[in-house]
């Protein structure tokens, strides 16, 4: 099963041309095909990931056939993820229309793996809108950089352009994304 | 015998991948010593980039890597069509496959016999025995290593797809990354020289391109140089 055509035009632009592109692609085609080999009522997988040097920005990857509204979510699986290089966090959430479907795979996961089945949320907070194929966060991910970008090229260092940007940030009570769209749209 | 590919490692809870590649090694030693006749026994799972894959002994690897490498052979073969493949006469008249057999025969292999491992209706992988004469295996081992073949799929397709995850989880980070690297050179291009993201995007390209380097190389290249110590 193919990645929906919409998901594969925004994993091109997350990697603009880089090298990561083709394989990104392969690997979460692969990803969405086990799960509906196991899973046979899977709706599809959301991969949440926030990179530690941009925290408050989380780039969500719907791995969809269609757009799934709510009422269509009858179970849900999250499995935490922890990358270690490049260094992320977050978690991969499984949906299926069926109530029971992962009532085999999770404690088989858990099993594998040899860790408590407690460990994977079976009741994670399930989205209030429709979710559609696609990448989302990738504007706010990179307002942020570009706005540390700014702030190095004004003298900072990496690490102080970025403590710099949260400071602004806590000082307009207001979040990452929207301090950096504030000094990007700022004159010199 | 481990065939190691690495990477960059993501967990799941825990190491999904070198997990995996414990359950393939244990499948291997299990078969082995239910297929008395066999010289080496192989497992492998089909992942996105290259097939993981581990192996009893040196013999079988070196059979896997060539078999892997030329993507051509029987156990290929047996996850393509879902059913079990074998033959006796590799190097001795076998027709099917024959750049696999033309290495293979050199390395020893006379036979083979592989079953694919189901995960529903579809192969993820297969179990393989290979064996120096010819004309090894029989019927009744083709019915065996189909009936071990299905009783280790359960762990193993739950590891499979919790692979998948962790691969995918990986390949994303690194595009986060890439791309993190990216935009800082393009938010430090365009307050140098009072650019859209677009001016600046297509500035670093040129800039790589001048270097000889890739956009991320060359982004990575006007960070560090442009941030104070």
């Amino acid at each position: 099963m193919d990645l929906a055509r919409v998901l594969a035009a925004d994993l091109r632009d997350l990697a603009v041309d880089l090298s990561a592109n083709a394989y990104t692609r392969q690997t979460l085609a692969m990803l969405q095909l086990s799960l509906y080999r196991q899973v046979p009522s899977a709706l599809g997988a959301v991969i949440t990931l926030t990179d530690r040097d941009v925290p408050g920005c989380p780039i969500g990857i719907n791995l969809l056939v269609q757009p799934v509204e709510p009422h269509e979510i009858a179970a849900a699986l999250l499995i935490p993820l922890d990358v270690v290089e490049p260094p992320c966090n977050g978690n991969v959430v499984f949906y299926a229309t069926t109530p029971t479907a992962f009532a085999e795979l999770a404690p088989a996961l858990a099993a594998a793996l040899d860790v408590d089945p407690g460990s994977f949320n079976h009741q994670p907070d399930l989205p209030h809108t429709s979710v559609v194929p696609g990448i989302t966060g990738l504007m706010d991910f990179s307002a942020v950089n570009r706005a540390v970008g700014v702030l190095v090229n004004r003298g900072r260092s990496l690490t102080a352009a970025r403590t710099e940007l949260q400071r602004r940030a806590d000082k307009s009570q207001t979040d990452l994304p929207t301090a950096a769209q504030t000094l990007l749209n700022s004159p010199l | 015998m481990p065939a190691d590919h690495p990477g960059k490692d993501a967990k799941s809870g825990a190491d999904a991948r070198g997990d995996l590649k414990v359950a393939l090694l244990e499948v291997t030693h299990q078969a082995q010593a239910q297929f008395a006749s066999a010289s080496g026994v192989g497992a492998t799972l089909m992942m996105a980039r290259s097939p993981l894959f581990m192996t009893s002994n040196v013999f079988t690897e070196a059979i896997d890597i060539v078999q892997y490498g030329l993507g051509e052979g029987p156990c290929l073969a047996a996850v393509e069509t879902c059913d079990v493949v074998w033959s006796g006469s590799i190097g001795d008249g076998e027709p099917r496959w024959p750049r696999f057999t033309t290495h293979t025969a050199k390395l020893g292999l006379g036979s083979v016999l592989s079953a694919p491992i189901l995960c529903g209706s579809d192969a993820i992988g297969s179990l393989n025995l290979y064996a120096r004469a010819h004309r090894t295996f029989d019927d009744d081992d083709a019915v065996s290593i189909r009936d071990v073949a299905a009783s280790v799929s359960s762990d193993l397709r739950s590891l499979h797809l919790l692979a998948a995850v962790e691969v995918a989880a990986v390949e994303v980070a690194i595009a986060l990354h890439d791309r993190k690297d990216v935009d800082v050179a393009v938010g430090v291009l365009a307050d140098r020289y009072v650019l859209t993201p677009r001016q600046a995007r297509v500035l670093l390209a040129q800039l790589a391109q001048h270097d000889g380097v890739d956009d991320v190389a060359a982004a990575h290249s006007l960070i560090q140089g442009d941030a104070p110590r």
